[in-house]
């Protein structure tokens, strides 16, 4: 079953790389939070039923774990919602404009709560409303009215 | 600008992100392998060794009271019944706080291992961290207990003897202004000691997992708010 779980998880991980970087400020939290989503994953693989996707159960333990995870750091956290060194790294092979519009994205999600984060990332997933509230067990209305509240939250961070 | 105008450039940052932190198989087997422990089993192993200290520590207690004293101390005459009586009552609120201790800490650790549901987990992490400051005091409280006890029991003792050195009743001494005063500043002491210890706990606790338990709280309000 461990070899199983090893394919499978390395064929989806793109999943928990997402969570991870939405949820954390700095390489380290997000190896933390890494190891621990997969953990959770492996201790739940056994209880997986195909009764729906494996992706959509996966997003569910991954932000499930990210929303609950502890963080011993004790700093408070950075509100560019990444690593600043880390960030520059990574958008800067990006044009100006994309590079911007990436890292005020990330500036404004990192003020939304625990679950407004999850339901964010699930919609620029390109998500259903209806894959969303399977993933997050918000009924479909509410996960409306909660992303036109998110749209406005994004748009007042964001000044756009 | 819209939201939706920013699904491209997310998609496209968060693909490229996503790959350059991209795992091999082996390195995936390594971590499940070399993972460290999270924090619910952190404290599950703590509440498990706490236990098994308290048992021990409840059962010397047991052991020093009816078996080693009476039989090790040259001369030894029982205390007198209401000691017994304080001595009894003890045990009987230790072993029942074990099983009520063990009966929320097992119901807590269900409700984590066996969903996937936000609300469950959320709630199952609260208690589990309420039932872990329940053992601080449990511990704390069976602690100062076998001390109260010992206290009692040795102030007792301690006067019985003077009586007998002086040749005078139980009475006499225990009434005399001296050892009024002795036995103020004796219980004064106690309880200033025990009030230290349970506010030194509460603050221990609050700075560890005050926190993360209002991070919790807000989560839960936010979801009840939803329904």
């Amino acid at each position: 079953m461990e070899k199983e779980f090893v394919q499978i998880i390395s064929q989806n991980q793109g999943i928990i790389h997402k969570v991870c970087s939405i949820y954390c400020d700095s390489e380290e939290d997000r190896r933390d939070l890494f190891q621990e989503i997969l953990a959770q994953l492996w201790k739940s693989f056994p209880s997986f039923r195909s009764e729906s996707k494996f992706s959509t159960w996966m997003y569910r333990v991954a932000l499930n774990t990210a929303i609950t995870s502890f963080k011993k750091n004790k700093r408070q956290p950075d509100k560019s919602g990444l690593g600043i060194e880390n960030f520059q790294l990574a958008v800067e092979e990006y044009d100006h404009e994309t590079e911007e519009q990436i890292k005020l994205l990330y500036k404004a999600i990192a003020n939304l709560s625990g679950i407004e984060k999850s339901i964010v990332l699930l919609y620029l997933e390109n998500k259903k409303y209806e894959e969303i509230a399977e993933i997050t067990g918000i009924t479909q209305n509410y996960v409306r009215v909660k992303m036109n509240r998110i749209k406005a939250k994004l748009k007042k961070y964001m000044n756009i | 600008m819209e939201l939706k105008d920013l699904k491209s450039a997310w998609n496209k940052f968060s693909s490229d992100d996503a790959n350059k932190h991209q795992l091999g198989e082996e390195a995936i087997y390594d971590l499940l392998k070399k993972r460290t422990l999270n924090l619910i089993e952190r404290i599950d192993r703590n509440i498990k060794i706490g236990f098994a200290v308290l048992i021990a520590l409840s059962l010397l207690f047991v052991l020093d009271a009816y078996f080693f004293t009476p039989r090790l101390v040259a001369g030894y005459e029982p205390a007198p019944g209401w000691i017994q009586w304080i001595e009894s009552l003890g045990i009987l609120f230790i072993a029942g706080s074990f099983v009520y201790f063990w009966l929320g800490y097992r119901g807590a650790t269900r409700d984590y291992s066996q969903s996937n549901d936000l609300k469950k987990v959320l709630h199952a992490i609260v208690r589990i961290l309420y039932v872990y400051r329940k053992l601080f005091y449990l511990a704390l409280g069976i602690l100062l207990l076998i001390m109260s006890i010992s206290f009692v029991t040795g102030l007792y003792s301690g006067v019985d003897l003077k009586a007998h050195e002086l040749g005078a009743t139980l009475t006499d001494v225990s009434s005399a202004p001296e050892m009024i005063k002795t036995i103020v500043l004796g219980i004064t002491i106690f309880l200033v000691f025990m009030a230290g210890l349970f506010a030194l706990s509460s603050w221990g606790f609050r700075k560890l997992y005050g926190n993360y338990i209002i991070k919790l709280k807000e989560t839960l309000k936010e979801l009840d708010e939803i329904e």
